[in-house]
């Protein structure tokens, strides 16, 4: 059994629209805008994914080689653990991972990363009913 | 079209101005047009992110639509303000899964128990007319129901878990609320307007529609255009353009609506100024076909009196901007008619006090007059407290 990351997909919805994987935080109303490249690893992360799967995914995807990719990788995860958007876990390997279309424009690669945002409540037009939020924070 | 315009006051002013009018052409046109028009609404409003976030009159509950029309025209717009449309778009999605559920409810609860209903505004509008009901933002459930049958209702509701919010007496309408806090608007009068629209008006101007996998009873769409445009006329919810998208997309069936009916009913509530600015705005500005039927039917039926006109342009102005400081600031360019306006708003006529709410005698008018004061605190203490 080898430890795997896996996404906290019950209290985070995504989406991912023309390339970008927006993701929305339940819990908090934080929310995230991926990269392409962090929009895989997501969407990987969702069934469980190890840093080498992943890692062998990417580098065949945007044709660069698995070693230039795996460091990036490793700390992308990491990333996504730190912020609670997913979590290890004893889940056996994917032996086949499928990548989803996530735009019809190949882009180059580039180092996965989000951007987070927090003022929510400032941004939008926040009428109940709240998804996954029992009342606006405060 | 008759030109409007030239009458002494200006209904355009409750037009969207041209930065959204440029917005919603980029959204509703195709092609080059809508990236032209997109590129006009940067040029006009800058930073567009910093646009919507700066509006108070509702518009950010428009960026799921935007969101969508954006990706559907292909238009090309900046990457950040993108990311913020695309999480508006997403929220509204997951809203709408919640929305569409409570919904679902409530209409198994009130048709079950035999009542008569109509579903209106944007619960109906929605899944029957938009490309998808989820980017439409619908602020709350509204159902039409008979007076006498405004508290049955209520209880087949409460029945099903919902609790009581607000009502109104003066208006004969109940709000109702889910635990998710979603309002259900039980309405006895199609407008906020004392003489129109209970549901026996509909009896024979009412259809079923099939959405989302049910029979629901809503209006015919002349009905529907008469609540779109008249709701845009005379309430605060003027500002957030959904009025507009609504009508543009009712307007594509207008060889179903009857125009006749829409002008005497236009009309007797004294909306039929703005609704021919409103309907000459949509022809022009976003490219729809008005029938010629519904300019002739117009230019036949008998008209309101230029003083009755004026009142509906004052009320419907004040509605839109929200105080009387606010629309004062934006006559400041005419003298005469921001002092008229300034008469309007002091010493408010008999007949206005009548069809706007129902003050029919001297007492209630008196009265209405005392409770000025109260209405101006209560106003104030609101806009505090939302601040």
């Amino acid at each position: 059994m080898t430890q795997s990351v896996v996404a906290n997909t019950e209290f985070i919805a995504s989406k991912v629209l023309d390339g970008e994987a927006i993701l929305i935080d339940l819990q908090t109303g934080v929310y995230y805008s991926f990269n392409p490249v962090a929009g895989l690893i997501w969407a990987m992360a969702a069934a469980g994914v190890t840093t080498e799967a992943a890692s062998t995914q990417i580098s065949k995807h945007f044709e660069v080689s698995t070693a230039a990719v795996m460091a990036d990788v490793q700390v992308f995860l990491d990333d996504l653990r730190a912020e609670g958007l997913a979590r290890m876990t004893e889940r056996p390997v994917q032996t086949t991972i499928v990548l989803p279309d996530m735009s019809t424009k190949k882009t180059a690669y580039s180092r996965p990363s989000f951007e987070k945002f927090t003022d929510m409540m400032e941004m939008f037009a926040l009428d109940p009913p709240l998804p996954g939020l029992a009342r606006k924070p405060d | 079209m008759p030109n409007h315009s030239e009458s002494p006051f200006g209904w355009e002013l409750l037009l969207p101005d041209r930065s959204r009018t440029c917005l919603l052409q980029a959204c509703l046109l195709k092609g080059d047009s809508a990236q032209q028009a997109w590129n006009a609404f940067i040029a006009c409003a800058g930073d567009a992110r910093r646009f919507f976030e700066a509006d108070y009159r509702g518009l950010k509950s428009f960026l799921p639509f935007v969101e969508f029309a954006l990706a559907a025209n292909k238009v090309e717009a900046d990457s950040a303000f993108r990311t913020y449309a695309r999480v508006a778009l997403l929220r509204e999605e997951l809203r709408c899964e919640i929305y569409y559920r409570v919904l679902d409810e409530v209409l198994t609860a009130v048709t079950s128990s035999g009542l008569s209903y109509r579903l209106i505004k944007g619960a109906a509008l929605s899944p029957w007319l938009y490309p998808s009901a989820l980017i439409r933002h619908n602020h709350a459930i509204d159902i039409l129901v008979n007076l006498d049958d405004i508290q049955r209702v209520a209880l087949v509701l409460q029945h099903i878990g919902l609790s009581v919010g607000v009502s109104s007496a003066a208006r004969n309408e109940l709000t109702l609320l889910h635990h998710s806090e979603l309002p259900i608007n039980v309405l006895t009068q199609l407008l906020d307007l004392p003489k129109f629209g209970c549901l026996g008006t509909f009896a024979g101007k009412s259809q079923t529609l099939r959405l989302r996998d049910r029979s629901v009873n809503t209006l015919d769409i002349t009905s529907h255009l008469l609540q779109v445009l008249g709701n845009a006329s005379c309430s605060a919810q003027h500002g957030n353009l959904r009025w507009v998208v609504d009508a543009f997309h009712l307007l594509k069936q207008a060889a179903q609506v009857d125009w006749l009916e829409f002008w005497r009913i236009a009309r007797q509530l004294g909306i039929d100024g703005f609704c021919v600015v409103a309907l000459k705005y949509l022809a022009d500005a976003l490219q729809i076909q008005v029938a010629d039927r519904a300019v002739m039917t117009w230019q036949e039926s008998s008209g309101a009196t230029a003083s009755q006109d004026q009142q509906r342009f004052f009320a419907a102005l004040h509605c839109s901007r929200g105080s009387h400081i606010k629309v004062l600031k934006e006559l400041r360019n005419n003298p005469a008619l921001a002092l008229t306006y300034l008469g309007f708003s002091i010493f408010t006529p008999a007949d206005y006090l009548s069809f706007r709410y129902g003050v029919t005698t001297a007492a209630l008018r008196i009265a209405w007059h005392a409770g000025r004061p109260a209405r101006a605190i209560r106003y104030l203490l609101q806009r505090q407290f939302k601040a």
